[in-house]
């Protein structure tokens, strides 16, 4: 996603205000662990929170009633190995980015396919679709009224105003 | 700004920003442990909707000098989406899917625009 801004010459106020719309979930994910990690040495508890990411999140979550001892050793392990795993597939994407002996072009529709398999995950459930089609409709507006360079912050606009709104109808009915 | 100090900024921005929100919770919450419902609340919803806004601005992209004169190229971020939904609805391997959904875009694009129509 980041190297669609880095081409769209993005400027840094949309981009940090947009990673905060997206990221929202990272707040959200460290409160199961507030308790667990309260002992936690400083240094050990900034690193846990730093690799703190969608799938660490998934996997550390999934163990959370370990016991301490297992439990942190296991949290750090694992945020070690996501990291680790990042590092090695990112330069071996720029290394063989380099060396491909067929042409690329459309390979950029990976990161739409990856959005659409997200979305398709999310309709399953119930709860989401009323936020998702609110989330569309804001997103076509924007498109359509500004363009696809500066849609972001006015859909984004948009959307918190309805979920603000609306929020007596749709707090009671997703819980 | 130019190339080196925007890509700069873009990632500096991006960074500081997603390591801001993970630690945030920690640091505001850190005694009481009490969330507040309305972040609760816009963190379950948001996440919905900004996929499917990421979706929009993503194909929203392909056109965004208006339609393709090539009727393929035209077409092919539609049959792409809808390739991808496909598989992803049936056989549910979220990695198959976006390959499968990027090698059909890419031979649409590559070869089948080619054909003159």
């Amino acid at each position: 996603m980041l190297v669609d801004w880095f081409c769209s010459s993005a400027s840094w106020l949309h981009v940090a205000i947009l990673t905060v719309c997206l990221n929202l979930r990272y707040s959200l994910y460290g409160l199961p662990f507030l308790a667990r990690w309260k002992d936690v040495a400083w240094w050990k508890k900034a690193y846990l929170i730093w690799t703190l990411t969608d799938e660490t999140y998934a996997l550390e979550v999934k163990h959370i009633d370990l016991e301490e001892a297992q439990f942190i050793p296991y949290c750090l392990a694992l945020g070690g190995f996501d990291h680790l795993y990042w590092v090695v597939g990112v330069t071996a994407g720029a290394l063989a980015g380099r060396a491909l002996p067929f042409s690329s072009e459309g390979i950029d529709f990976a990161m739409s396919a990856l959005f659409i398999v997200i979305m398709v995950d999310q309709y399953r459930e119930r709860a989401n679709r009323m936020p998702a089609a609110i989330g569309a409709a804001a997103a076509l507006g924007s498109f359509l009224l500004f363009g696809v360079e500066s849609m972001l912050i006015p859909s984004m606009a948009g959307m918190l105003t309805i979920f603000l709104c609306l929020r007596g109808r749709l707090d009671r009915s997703s819980t | 700004m130019n190339g080196f100090w925007n890509l700069f900024a873009v990632a500096a921005a991006a960074g500081i920003t997603t390591v801001a929100l993970r630690v945030f919770p920690f640091v505001v919450l850190g005694r009481g442990g009490r969330r507040p419902k309305i972040i609760e609340y816009l963190g379950r919803v948001l996440t919905p909707a900004s996929i499917l806004m990421l979706v929009v601005y993503c194909l929203g992209g392909y056109y965004k000098n208006g339609l393709p004169p090539n009727t393929v190229r035209a077409l092919a971020p539609a049959i792409a989406t809808v390739f991808v939904i496909f598989m992803q609805w049936t056989v549910r391997k979220s990695l198959l899917s976006v390959f499968a959904g990027t090698i059909v875009y890419m031979f649409l694009v590559q070869y089948c625009s080619t054909l003159g129509y």
